[in-house]
């Protein structure tokens, strides 16, 4: 992957890998460092949307961090339209940050209550003539509020239209990727609907990219294609979102599905066997061996002493397991 | 009779110049090795209804009704009769376990507390009887988390010593606000089936908060669905979600990600929010987002029996209600 980029690739991830330091146990012990990312390579074509899903410091957020620019990979590159951010001068990366925006889990603490929502959703074009005010109320007509809602303040507005405005700023330099981190997870049900079909909708009409990243299986499979799932900093399984959905191949996208609660169960308690609980608390393995080990019904002696790499285990589909 | 029978609750808050309901007329019980849920969005009234059974409502807040625990009306009790059943009979479970737990304190101390002050244990049996509760919550080395504080937990973790704050003192019913809202889906899943087998275990009862239908179906046996701060459904937990009678219920059903799995269907948002509580409006307070609305939902539907266990507030329940979506 380290040749040249495909045309149509807008996020381009290769072998990335993120430390982040401990302090030393002495004065003189070396540093400490714990990885948090681990040899992690994906790509999005334009148009396309992909869901990278895993439980909580699996290393999806630091993942995001690096695609904005926020944090610095240890290793490995993030190339978006074709260029290695991480390679811009600061100066440089300003100008390019047009091409990518992010939108925040929580509506309520990712806008500024004292800035109104015109300036809100006007900072990322940095600039305020006329054509970024034509810009900030087109933004705003896109994700359905009023081009003359620019002069109220956050606290006017609901849980789901401050996403609405959240959202409409990402979109007001026009970008190529826009990168959600749980961006339906704070909102009310009925709500969540409401910016999920939203952001299809500006998928279609705009022709986004997305990087969603998301805990919640079903969110994803509404709205991704591809799905990345990552454990302790590393992809365990990679295909199409449904078919990934459907047939897991790994045994932790398995554990993660029949996780999920299910709508279709409605009033089995009583009748219900529930599984022992997978060890979900099972320490990750600082072995050589899988990290997911541990926790795993389906481990095999290799499964501890030797890492699996991901491979092709059916057609569009790769996962990282001895036994799958 | 119920172990948990709310009859005619209403909440009203009064400031000097208006006087708003936040909770209208809520009638339900909860019996033993029940799980009942409560399911709405955010200020439908499901927390404050919780909170009154637990006579936590905050200051300015006037309650009136009658909630019988066991027989006994806990609106009449004074404080120190409710500070002897909290913790004690009735156990509670709340939204954020960093909020609900001390963090100067350890996790041992913490569970031992309602131990020691309930039913007077001494140091070393107290003790002895968390770490019993901290295994049976499946926490793994539960002796060294004894001497662990909250922060050197992890969120799951912290959860499940809540719980098992909540079940020190055996209770016969359990509140559980939103348990797992902030929890991954495999820890989630494992507070929610240890949560079932000890209702099943000890027969005790659950009232169980959520917005979330899977969490619903999966864990309940009954539904009451909160609207505006009035029930406007409830019913066995599989007749609710195949289906459903009142108009928001069926709205909820359609705009859940998990009922589009598999397929392309698109979800059907529901328009508009939740209005904010009024005493003007007499109305059903659903119409202003309802497609079947009509003049008639001016004035507010009352609750009809439609069948066993089964009611519902709506003036179209026969124009589309009752069937399946």
């Amino acid at each position: 992957m380290t040749g040249v980029v495909p045309p149509n690739e807008v996020l381009t991830v290769d072998r990335l890998r993120l430390d982040y330091p401990l302090p030393r146990a002495s004065l003189f012990a070396a540093p400490r460092a714990v990885r948090a990312v681990s040899d992690v390579s994906f790509a999005i074509s334009r148009g396309r949307t992909l869901g990278l899903v895993g439980e909580s410091g699996c290393g999806k957020t630091s993942i995001a961090k690096m695609v904005m620019a926020i944090e610095k990979p240890t290793q490995g590159n993030i190339r978006i339209l074709g260029r290695d951010i991480h390679r811009m001068s600061p100066r440089e990366l300003l100008g390019f940050r047009r091409h990518f925006q992010m939108v925040f889990q929580d509506p309520y603490g990712s806008l500024n209550p004292r800035h109104t929502v015109g300036r809100i959703v006007g900072e990322p074009a940095r600039n305020s003539d006329a054509e970024t005010r034509a810009r900030v109320a087109a933004a705003l007509e896109a994700v359905g509020l009023k081009a003359g809602d620019t002069a109220k303040y956050p606290h006017q507005f609901s849980g789901g239209q401050r996403q609405r405005i959240a959202i409409a700023r990402a979109l007001v330099t026009r970008p190529d990727l826009v990168v959600a981190d749980e961006p339906v997870s704070a909102l009310d049900l009925s709500v969540q609907a409401q910016v999920l079909n939203l952001l299809r909708d500006l998928r279609e009409t705009l022709g986004l990219t997305y990087l969603f990243i998301s805990h919640d299986l079903a969110v994803v499979e509404y709205l991704c294609e591809d799905i990345v799932v990552m454990f302790a900093g590393r992809i365990v399984e990679r295909g199409s979102a449904r078919a990934v959905l459907t047939a897991p191949a790994h045994p932790y996208t398995a554990a993660l599905r029949d996780a999920m609660p299910r709508i279709d169960r409605a009033g089995t308690r009583r009748s219900r066997v529930r599984p022992a609980a997978d060890k979900a608390d099972a320490a990750i393995a600082m072995s050589p061996g899988c990290p997911y080990a541990p926790r795993c019904k389906r481990a095999i002696a290799r499964c501890t002493a030797e890492m699996p790499e991901l491979r092709p285990v059916a057609p569009d589909r790769e996962a990282a397991c001895h036994v799958a | 009779m119920a172990l948990l029978e709310v009859q005619n609750l209403s909440i009203r808050l009064e400031r000097a110049d208006e006087s708003v309901d936040l909770v209208r007329d809520v009638s339900f019980s909860v019996g033993e090795g029940e799980v009942v849920g409560v399911l709405g969005e955010s200020g439908c009234g499901k927390s404050l209804t919780a909170f009154s059974v637990l006579g936590l409502l905050p200051q300015g807040m006037k309650i009136s009704g009658r909630i019988a625990f066991d027989g006994e009306d806990l609106l009449t009790l004074d404080e120190k009769a409710l500070c002897a059943l909290r913790g004690n009979r009735i156990g509670m479970i709340f939204q954020e376990p960093m909020t609900a737990l001390n963090p100067v304190k350890t996790v041992g101390d913490q569970i031992a507390e309602p131990l020691r002050l309930h039913k007077r244990l001494g140091r070393a049996a107290a003790r002895s009887e968390a770490r019993r509760l901290l295994e049976r919550i499946r926490l793994p080395d539960p002796t060294a988390a004894l001497d662990a504080y909250p922060h050197q937990l992890s969120g799951g973790q912290r959860q499940r010593v809540v719980i098992a704050m909540a079940l020190a003192c055996r209770p016969n019913l359990l509140i559980a606000d939103e348990p797992t809202t902030a929890l991954d889906t495999t820890v989630q899943r494992q507070i929610l089936d240890l949560l079932v087998d000890l209702v099943e275990e000890t027969d005790s009862g659950l009232l169980l908060i959520t917005h979330d239908i899977g969490i619903m179906a999966e864990t309940t046996d009954r539904v009451l669905v909160m609207y505006g701060g009035a029930i406007v459904e409830a019913a066995p937990t599989a007749a609710l979600v195949n289906s459903p009678a009142h108009p928001y219920t069926r709205a909820l059903l359609q705009a859940t990600p998990q009922r589009a799995l598999g397929s392309d269907a698109r979800l059907e948002p529901i328009p508009g929010t939740v209005p904010p509580p009024s005493s003007h409006d007499v109305g059903c307070r659903f119409r202003t987002r309802c497609t079947l609305a009509t003049a008639q939902c001016e004035k507010s539907p009352p609750l009809r029996e439609l069948g066993p266990g089964r009611i519902a507030a709506c003036w179209r329940l026969e124009q589309g209600g009752g069937t399946a979506p």
